[in-house]
C-alpha cells in the first residue's frame, strides 16, 4: 500500500520559484510581513509565545505538519494565515508603511558608530516617541506603542535570529569587484499597521469557524483527487481572506449543510474576478496591464491609484484609435467584408459583438477620461472634471526629469528633493481624489476590454486579412484607410506605457508622499567615493519621465519653466458633495449672499 | 484686521456687469463666472498676469468691437492662470466651449464643434506648445451670440482643417511662403459655426503683395478697399513690419473671407491718432461709426479717461463685401503692478524664449518690440517703461 504524502506550500509567505530565493525582494517583503504578524500575535495577544512558528516563513507549516500525524487544520495556523490574508487584502503588505527605507540610512550610520548628529535629530523628529532600539512591545508603555522595531538584537530574551538580508547600503564599492554585504534582517512596525492587525484579529475571532471551513475547502480544492501519489497543496492566504469575506457579507452560517458548495461557489467567483471577469469583487484584486512594446506584464501593485493607471492607459489607446480600429474591424466582419473563416479570430469578434450591450461604451469611457484625466470629452455637464491633472502631471514629470539631469551634472541643483516630493504629492492627491467611485470597477473592466481587443487584433488570420504583420500596423492601416488618417502610434504607446508606470511609482510611494518629508523617496545616494548618484529606483522613474517628455516633443526650456513648485490654493482629498467648486451661478450666489442664506451640504451642480 | 486684496476675477465681473448694462447686452459673467474665477484668481494687478501671449505684459483679457457685430459685448481671454500648461488651457477652453454650445445651441452644434475640435481636445498637446488655447465669446441683448476657442496650431495641423479651408490654407502657404499657421479659431453661433485659420507673416508685408493671394482666393476685387482702409488707419503705411501681421482665412457661405490683423505693438511708429483715423474710415458707414463710439463709452470705466489701449486693428474682406474693420482693446483698469522678474528685459522672457516656432523672430518678438516701443494706443500716453511699480 502506497502512503500518500501531502505537502502544503504558501507562496505568499515564501516563493521558492522566484529568482534569488530568499534575497528576492518579494520574498524579503513577505518575510517582513510574516515576522510582523508573528511578533504582534505574540506580543499583543500572547499567542504562540511559548512555542512560536519558525522565524523563517518557508518553515511556517513545519510546526503543524511535521511528524507522523500532521494537522493541516490547526486553528493557530489558520489564524495566522487569515490575518496575513486580511492584511494583504486591505493593502497592508508593508508593516512599516514604507518608512523603513527612511530609517535604514540612519541605522546604517548607527552601526558604523559614526552617528551623524543631524540624522539623529531627524530621526527624533520623525519618530518623536519611538526608540531606536525599542524592546518588544510593552502594552503598559505608551511610548513603545509608537514604533516597534524588532531587530534580532532587540530580543535578548529569546535566542533566535531572523537571519540576514542584503545590506541596505548596497555592496561594498571600495573593492573591485564590489563585495556583497549582509545585514541583519530588519522589520519595522508602525501604529497604523498595528491598528489594522488588531481589526484583522477581531474579525478572525468573530468568524473563526467560517475561516476554518473555508481553509478546509481551499485545502481540498487544491488537493483534488489523488490515488496514492504525493500531493502538493498550495494555499493562498489572500484567497482565504477574500472567500471568507464574501461569506461574511452573505451572512453564511458555518454550520450550513451546504457549506462546501457555498465555499466552492464563492471560490469560483473569486477566481473569475481575478481573471478579469466583470462580476467579481473589484476591490479585492490588482491591476495587470500588458506591456505594449514587449508583450510582458507590468508588476502588480495593489493600490487605489492603480485604477487611474488603467484609465490613463486606456485614454492613450483611445487617442491611438485602438478602440476605433476594433469597431472598424468588427464592422467589416459583420458586413462580410473581412475574408476570414471559422477560427479563434472570428470567435473573438463574435464574442465581442454579443457582449457589446454589457460593455462600457465610448461615451462612458470619454466621460471617465473627463472626470479622471480632465480631457474635454464626454458629457458636457460632468460635475467634477479633473481640471488640475494636466498641470500637475506635467509639473511632476518635468521636475523629475530636471532633477535627474542635475544629479548627474556638476551644476548647482535648482530642483530640490522636497520639490519632487511636493510635485509628486500634489499629483498623487489629485489622482487619488479622482479615483473614487466608479473609477475602480471601470478600470477593471477596461483592463479586460483592452486585453480582449489586443487578443482579437493580434489574431494571425485577422492580421493577414488586412495584410499587416502586427497589431500596431493593423491600427495604422485601418486608421489610414477608414478613420481619417493614421495617428502617431509610437507616441501614444510610449505615453501609455510610461505614464501608467509613473502613476504606479506614485502608488508605491504613497505613504512617503503622504508624509511631510522627502527622506524616504530614495532619490539619491552616495557611492564609496562620496559621489552623489541617483538611486536605481529614481533612475527608472526619471527614464520614464524623459521618455514621456521626449515623445511629446517637449523642449528643455518648457520643462524647466514648469518644474517650479506652485502653491495650490486648495488640495481637496475627498469629493465634496456640498462644495461650491461646482458652484451656483454668480447671480444665484449673489442673491444667497445678500440674503445671508447659508445652504447646508447639497450635491454640487455644474458650474454655470 | 488685514483686508485681503480682491481677486482680478471680482474686478472683471464688476466691469463686465457695468459694460454689459451700458451696451444693453447680457452679462458674459453669468455664463462664464466659473471660468473667470479659475482664470483670474490672483489679485488684481498681480504682475504674473503679464506672462501671457494674448496680451503680452498686460492682463490676459481683450475686448473687441466689430462692425459686423456692432451691438455685441465681445471678449477674448486666456483661460486658467499664468502658471497653467498649454494642454490644461486647451482642455479648459474646450470644456467651456462645449458646455456653452450644448446649453445654448444644442446637441447638433456640439456635435459639429466636437468634430472640428477633435484634434485639439485629444489627450496630449504638443510638448512645445506656447499657449495652448484662448477662449472668446460675445453676448448681445438676446444672450450668447457666439462662443469661440482659439487653438494653437502647428504646420501639420493643417490636415485637421475642413476640406475647403485646408485647400485655401495650402494655397495661401504656396502663394506666400512667409505665412506660417499659428492658430485656428472654431466658433459656434446661433445659426452656424465657423472655423478660421490664422497665419503669422514672417518678414515685412507689403500690402500690395497680397494681390496674387486675394485673386487666387477669389476676393481680389476687394484689394482696393482693403488698401484704402489700411492706408488711412495706419497713416499711409503700406508696408507692415515683421511681427505685426496675422492673416486669417475663413470659409463662409459667400466664399473665403480674409482677415488682416495688424498688431499695433509690432509697429515701430504707430500713428498716434489711430482711433480718429479709424473713425474716418467708419464715417462712410455711420451706423458702424456710432456703434464704435457707443461701444467706447460703454467700455470706459468710471474712474478712467479711456477704455484701454488698442492692441489689434483688423480688416476683413469677402468676395462681395468690402473692407470691414474691427478693433481689439486691452482694457484699462487692470494695470499690472510690480516686476515680473529681476529686471527689465526679463519681463516676457518666457514667451520670448519659448514662444516662437521659428528662429526667435516674429510673433514672439511682439513682446520685445512692444516693450521697446512702449504704448501704441490712442487713448492715453503710456510710460516709456511699461513696468509700473
Amino acid at each position: 500500500m502506497t502512503t500518500t504524502v501531502i505537502t502544503e506550500v504558501f507562496p505568499e509567505l515564501y516563493n521558492a520559484t522566484l529568482p534569488g530565493g530568499k534575497d528576492n525582494e518579494t520574498n524579503l517583503n513577505s518575510k517582513r510581513l510574516y515576522l510582523a504578524v508573528r511578533h504582534l500575535l505574540s506580543e499583543l495577544f500572547s499567542i504562540d509565545r511559548e512555542d512560536p512558528v519558525s522565524p523563517e516563513p518557508e518553515q511556517f507549516a513545519d510546526k503543524y505538519t511535521s511528524g507522523s500525524d500532521p494537522d493541516f487544520f490547526d486553528e493557530e495556523k489558520i489564524r495566522f494565515l487569515a490575518i496575513m490574508g486580511q492584511l494583504k487584502l486591505a493593502g497592508y503588505d508593508d508593516p512599516s508603511f514604507a518608512r523603513m527605507e527612511r530609517w535604514s540610512k540612519f541605522l546604517v550610520d548607527v552601526e558604523s558608530s559614526e552617528v551623524d548628529v543631524d540624522q539623529e535629530a531627524e530621526f527624533e523628529r520623525l519618530f518623536p516617541r519611538g526608540s531606536k532600539r525599542t524592546a518588544p512591545h510593552d502594552p503598559n508603555d505608551p511610548a513603545s506603542n509608537n514604533i516597534v522595531w524588532i531587530p534580532a538584537s532587540a530580543r535578548p530574551t529569546q535566542e533566535e535570529t531572523f537571519g540576514d538580508e542584503p545590506h541596505p547600503g548596497g555592496p561594498d564599492n571600495s573593492t573591485s569587484p564590489p563585495t556583497p554585504r549582509r545585514y541583519h534582517f530588519r522589520v519595522l512596525i508602525v501604529p497604523e499597521f498595528i491598528s489594522e492587525f488588531t481589526a484583522a484579529m477581531q474579525q478572525f475571532s468573530a468568524y473563526t469557524e467560517l475561516y476554518k471551513q473555508v481553509y478546509r475547502g481551499l485545502h481540498e480544492h487544491s488537493q483534488g483527487k489523488y490515488n496514492g501519489a504525493s500531493v502538493t497543496v498550495t494555499i493562498s492566504s489572500r484567497q482565504l481572506a477574500e472567500v471568507t469575506e464574501r461569506l461574511i457579507r452573505d451572512n453564511v452560517n458555518p454550520s450550513d449543510p451546504n457549506i462546501q458548495l457555498i465555499i466552492e461557489n464563492a471560490l469560483s467567483r473569486s477566481i473569475s474576478s481575478a481573471s478579469g471577469s466583470v462580476d467579481g469583487n473589484f476591490s479585492s484584486f490588482g491591476i495587470d496591464l500588458p506591456d505594449l512594446d514587449a508583450g510582458t506584464h507590468v508588476e502588480i501593485i495593489p493600490d487605489n491609484l492603480n485604477a487611474v493607471r488603467v484609465i490613463y492607459y486606456s485614454a492613450q489607446l483611445e487617442e491611438m484609435r485602438l478602440y476605433a480600429t476594433v469597431d472598424a474591424v468588427v464592422e467589416h466582419a459583420t458586413s462580410g467584408m473581412l475574408p476570414i473563416s471559422r477560427g479563434p479570430g472570428l470567435d473573438r469578434i463574435y464574442r465581442w459583438i454579443k457582449r457589446a450591450p454589457e460593455r462600457i461604451n465610448e461615451f462612458e469611457r470619454r466621460g471617465l477620461y473627463a472626470r479622471v484625466l480632465g480631457l474635454a470629452q464626454g458629457n458636457v455637464e460632468e460635475p467634477l472634471p479633473n481640471r488640475e491633472f494636466s498641470d500637475l502631471w506635467f509639473r511632476f514629470v518635468a521636475s523629475v526629469s530636471r532633477k535627474f539631469r542635475e544629479i548627474t551634472s556638476t551644476e548647482r541643483d535648482e530642483v530640490s528633493n522636497e520639490q519632487i516630493h511636493k510635485a509628486g504629492r500634489d499629483l498623487a492627491v489629485n489622482i487619488s481624489l479622482h479615483g473614487y467611485g466608479i473609477t475602480a470597477p471601470a478600470a477593471i473592466e477596461l483592463q479586460a476590454i483592452i486585453q480582449e481587443m489586443i487578443d482579437m487584433l493580434s489574431d494571425p488570420e485577422i492580421l493577414r486579412a488586412y495584410g499587416v504583420r502586427d497589431i500596431w500596423q493593423l491600427v495604422d492601416r485601418v486608421s489610414a484607410l477608414y478613420l481619417n488618417g493614421a495617428t502617431n502610434g509610437v507616441k501614444y504607446r510610449t505615453m501609455a506605457a510610461s505614464g501608467e508606470r509613473i502613476i504606479s511609482w506614485l502608488a508605491r510611494k504613497a505613504p512617503i508622499l503622504s508624509s511631510a518629508s522627502a527622506l524616504g523617496l530614495g532619490i539619491t545616494n552616495y557611492d564609496s567615493n562620496g559621489n552623489r548618484r541617483a538611486t536605481n529606483d529614481f533612475t527608472a522613474l526619471a527614464e520614464l519621465a524623459e521618455r514621456w517628455l521626449a515623445v511629446t516633443g517637449t523642449p528643455d526650456e518648457m520643462a524647466a519653466q514648469h518644474s517650479d513648485p506652485v502653491d495650490l490654493e486648495q488640495q481637496i482629498t475627498v469629493p465634496m458633495l456640498g462644495s461650491n467648486a461646482g458652484g451656483f451661478s454668480a447671480n444665484v450666489q449673489n442673491v444667497l449672499d445678500q440674503a445671508g442664506v447659508d445652504l447646508p451640504n447639497m450635491p454640487a451642480v455644474p458650474q454655470i | 484686521m488685514m483686508r485681503t486684496k480682491p481677486s482680478a476675477s471680482d474686478l472683471t465681473k464688476r466691469r463686465f456687469e457695468l459694460a454689459s448694462r451700458r451696451l444693453g447686452t447680457k452679462n458674459p459673467a453669468e455664463a462664464i463666472g466659473g471660468l473667470l474665477d479659475r482664470s483670474f484668481h490672483l489679485p488684481a494687478g498681480d504682475p504674473r498676469y503679464g506672462n501671457n501671449l494674448l496680451t503680452p505684459g498686460k492682463f490676459p483679457l481683450e475686448h473687441s468691437y466689430s462692425e459686423v457685430a456692432g451691438n455685441a459685448f465681445r471678449l477674448d481671454m486666456q483661460p486658467l492662470g499664468p502658471e497653467a500648461t498649454p494642454h490644461a488651457r486647451q482642455q479648459e477652453a474646450s470644456r467651456e466651449m462645449r458646455r456653452l454650445t450644448q446649453q445654448n445651441y444644442g446637441a447638433q452644434a456640439l456635435n459639429w464643434f466636437d468634430q472640428r475640435s477633435e484634434r485639439w481636445r485629444a489627450g496630449m498637446s504638443h510638448g512645445d506648445s506656447r499657449f495652448g488655447a484662448w477662449f472668446g465669446m460675445a453676448t448681445d441683448s438676446h444672450g450668447l451670440q457666439e462662443c469661440k476657442v482659439y487653438y494653437e496650431m502647428r504646420e501639420n495641423d493643417i490636415d485637421a482643417l475642413p476640406p475647403t479651408l485646408k485647400h485655401a490654407a495650402r494655397i495661401s502657404m504656396q502663394m506666400m511662403p512667409s505665412l506660417v499657421p499659428i492658430f485656428t479659431s472654431i466658433a459656434c453661433g446661433r445659426n452656424r459655426g465657423a472655423q478660421r485659420v490664422y497665419f503669422f507673416n514672417q518678414g515685412d508685408l507689403r500690402l500690395l503683395d497680397l494681390e496674387p493671394l486675394l485673386n487666387q482666393l477669389g476676393i481680389g476685387k476687394q484689394l482696393p478697399s482693403l488698401l484704402a482702409a489700411a492706408g488711412v488707419i495706419f497713416g499711409g503705411r503700406f508696408i507692415l513690419p515683421e511681427g505685426s501681421v496675422i492673416i486669417g482665412l475663413r470659409d463662409t457661405s459667400k466664399g473665403i473671407e480674409m482677415k488682416l490683423d495688424v498688431l499695433v505693438a509690432g509697429m515701430p511708429d504707430p500713428p498716434q491718432q489711430m482711433y480718429q483715423l479709424l473713425n474716418m474710415v467708419l464715417a462712410e458707414r455711420p451706423t458702424s461709426q456710432m456703434g464704435l463710439q457707443r461701444w467706447v463709452q460703454a467700455m470706459t470705466p468710471d474712474h478712467a479717461d479711456n477704455p484701454g489701449e488698442i492692441g489689434v486693428i483688423s480688416i476683413r474682406v469677402l468676395q462681395d463685401t468690402p473692407a470691414r474693420c474691427s478693433l481689439y482693446l486691452r482694457p484699462s483698469g487692470y494695470d499690472q503692478m510690480g516686476r515680473l522678474s529681476d529686471g527689465p528685459g526679463s519681463h516676457n522672457s518666457a514667451y520670448q524664449h519659448h514662444g516662437h516656432m521659428h528662429n526667435g523672430q516674429g510673433y514672439q518678438h511682439n513682446g520685445s518690440s512692444y516693450r521697446q516701443n512702449g504704448h501704441s494706443g490712442i487713448y492715453a500716453p503710456a510710460p516709456q517703461d511699461p513696468y509700473r511699480v
